[in-house]
């Protein structure tokens, strides 16, 4: 008992913790920075100034406003992306540009602070709540017409500075998918996608199993109990399994067969001998709804 | 004069419509697979190879490879707005698929792995052969997405290999689906020889012991964990795990007999029909005929024995921690693989070969249906890999 316990408890923590990452994993991402924009990107205003681009990795619109944008990490709050802006719904896989220029008048995606074009950066987003970061970012000081974020839209892992300055657009432009363009570059062989791929197969029925024989066992248990009760057996004595023997599984699968089947020995239907009648009638016969071939003499 | 405008007329629109006729457009790589397709339908009804399957994949394919004239039509499988291109929806974005799994679910009986969980694993192992397909494809120089979508013929699981195939490589869909009920069919050459190059007469005529009695409850309990389990650990694998253990669950609730017998009954048989032919139809010769198909149906065979072997080996490895009476057979070993139950049938006739009295098909459904699951779930981890 006390290892199913452990064994119901295990799989409740794996759960739980399953569940924490997946949220966490689904949340926006900055993808791109470029804090030195000197011959880039130019915004509405014909200005030219340092820009962030958010990320939505999920399969499912995000609507930002209300969360928070800042450049310092002791104060979250910094900027509140107000609601009510169409801009702050970011589609599945696309991205919302943020410009750093310490005016906010021009729209919800300019924000109240700028970037330091000479040092590093601290960029975080921040939930509604003011306190969970959901993403935050070191930019590493970027030289002129430079950007820094991740070489494959949406994973963190791949930040680096960037070969080109795409805001608005996909980092990485080839002709693959960036997850098949890293497994290109980095399983040539498919031994790194067999070993994940069969370990992941493996775990997920090896939680199949272990679950069922954990139920089996609690199953059985609970069988034996009514076994005993019905029996009229006390608590504690084991009461033998009846064995039925294959033919007795045999006769009812083959009674249960010719039940579905309705074959049956006695027929609930009279069979008879009646004389079929053919009545004639004009009105169905051809011969008078036919013109009849005229016929040389 | 008006008499030669009329004819040059009448002439002219003879001619227009002979140019669209499918004489004036075929090419040899029509008939080649207008061929194709009669041997398909002849497999079919001749051999009663998959017969559910194969008529409509070669009717499919007849309807496909009728040449017309590029104009416009809406007509053709890829024009969009074309009744067959609304058909062909369901491959493309592959919701067929999952219906068809919705089928197969209010179809199996997974008392033998409940009785028997550690059958599970077996269903596990055996999908390796997707993965060394996966690192062949890629040797021969394949993409990552398309060596996946190849790979994932050795699941044995035309539905699943839909699926992948028409997420990842779209433009091998029909070789894939073609070569992966091909393979299913041909399960009974295939697979008899690696069992019995891989076992002993030892091993062969191993008695296992008979599966306890299921009882309701844990037949219900079984696809409710089963879902959360595995789209907990595999998200991507929703759409067939999620639709298969839902099935599953409607046959087994023993309340919902009705949608049970739809699910199993009229609906599986409406969109098989509907995803055989349109997966025949779409081999076009010009999409069809080219040396990918040939190294795809290669690389299909060689998924098929590895993952037969892959469940065999895995059996015989398991064995040695296994205590005297609770052994398996090796012999159910191949059943890991998702053909269900024609594996399991193999597993079964061999093991009746030899020994008469050694009846293994229960315990073979086991694995089988373990290698349902595991498809799935190995197609979820491929998908959820390369689909971003």
């Amino acid at each position: 008992m006390q290892n199913i316990k452990k064994g119901l408890l295990f799989i409740i923590a794996v759960f739980i913790g399953v569940a924490g990452y997946s949220q966490r994993a689904s949340s926006l991402i900055i993808n791109e920075v470029q804090t030195n924009n000197v011959n880039g990107l130019i915004n509405k205003n014909g200005e030219r100034v340092a820009w962030f681009e958010v990320y939505n990795p999920t399969a499912a619109p995000v609507n930002i406003s209300g969360c928070y944008l800042t450049n310092d990490s002791l104060n979250l709050k910094k900027y509140r992306i107000i609601k009510g802006d169409h801009l702050t719904k970011i589609e599945p896989h696309q991205r919302l540009l943020f410009y750093c220029n310490s005016d906010t008048r021009n729209g919800v995606d300019y924000t109240n602070f700028g970037l330091v074009d000479s040092t590093a950066n601290y960029l975080a987003i921040v939930s509604a709540n003011g306190l969970d970061i959901i993403d935050e970012v070191k930019v590493p000081a970027l030289g002129e017409d430079i950007s820094w974020g991740c070489i494959y839209d949406g994973d963190k892992a791949s930040r680096a500075t960037l070969s080109h300055v795409t805001p608005n657009a996909l980092n990485y432009i080839g002709s693959e998918s960036s997850a098949e363009q890293k497994f290109k570059e980095n399983d040539q062989y498919g031994i790194g996608m067999a070993l994940t791929a069969m370990s992941v197969v493996f775990t997920a029925l090896l939680c199949l199993f272990i679950s069922f024989k954990i139920i089996g066992k609690i199953a059985i248990r609970i069988t034996a109990a009514r076994a005993r009760r019905a029996a009229g057996v006390p608590k504690g004595t084991k009461v033998e399994p009846v064995e039925t023997s294959g033919e007795v599984y045999a006769a009812i699968a083959l009674a249960l067969s010719l039940h579905e089947d309705n074959d049956h020995d006695y027929e609930e239907t009279v069979l008879t001998m009646k004389k079929v009648e053919k009545r004639y009638s004009p009105w169905s016969s051809k011969i008078y709804n036919l013109r009849e071939t005229p016929k040389k003499n | 004069m008006g008499d030669n405008s009329f004819l040059h007329f009448l002439g002219g629109n003879i001619m227009e419509f002979l140019s669209y006729t499918g004489f004036a457009n075929v090419e040899i790589g029509n008939l080649f697979m207008i061929l194709v397709g009669f041997f398909f339908m002849w497999l079919a009804v001749s051999k009663e190879f998959e017969p559910m399957l194969l008529i409509p994949i070669g009717f499919g394919i007849l309807l496909g490879n009728i040449p017309f004239k590029d104009a416009g039509l809406e007509i053709g499988l890829y024009e969009e707005g074309s009744v067959l291109n609304i058909l062909y929806d369901g491959v493309a974005r592959g919701w067929y698929p999952p219906l068809i799994f919705l089928g197969i679910g209010a179809m199996t009986d997974f008392s033998s792995i409940i009785a028997n969980p550690k059958l599970m694993l077996v269903g596990a192992a055996a999908q390796f052969g997707i993965f060394a397909a996966y690192a062949i494809a890629l040797g021969l120089g394949f993409d990552p997405n398309q060596a996946a979508s190849i790979g994932i013929i050795g699941g044995a699981d035309g539905p699943t290999a839909i699926l992948l195939s028409s997420k990842l490589a779209p433009n091998l869909m029909g070789a894939i689906a073609i070569s992966a009920y091909s393979y299913m069919a041909l399960v009974p050459v295939l697979q008899p020889p690696v069992m019995r190059a891989l076992t002993t007469h030892q091993e062969r005529t191993i008695k296992m012991k008979a599966p306890r009695v299921v009882s309701q409850t844990e037949k219900i309990i079984f696809p409710i964990v089963g879902v959360l389990l595995t789209c907990f650990i595999v998200p991507t694998g929703l759409p067939l795990l999620g639709m298969l253990f839902l099935g599953n669950l409607l046959k087994e609730s023993g309340v919902t007999r009705r949608l049970a017998e739809t699910a199993k009954g009229p609906m599986i048989d409406i969109v098989t029909i509907l995803l055989g032919t349109m997966v025949g139809a779409s081999t076009q010769a010009k999409y069809f005929l080219t040396g990918d198909s040939l190294l795809i149906f290669a690389i299909g065979a060689f998924s098929f024995i590895i993952a037969t072997a892959s469940g065999v080996c895995f059996v015989k490895i398991f064995n040695l921690f296994l205590k005297d009476g609770n052994k398996i057979n090796p012999l159910i070993g191949n059943a890991g693989v998702s053909a269900v139950p024609h594996s399991a049938r193999i597993s079964q006739k061999l093991g009746l070969e030899y020994d008469p009295s050694n009846y293994l098909l229960m315990h073979a459904m086991g694995p089988n249906v373990a290698g349902v699951i595991g498809s799935a779930v190995a197609a979820g981890v491929l998908l959820g890999f390369l689909i971003k």
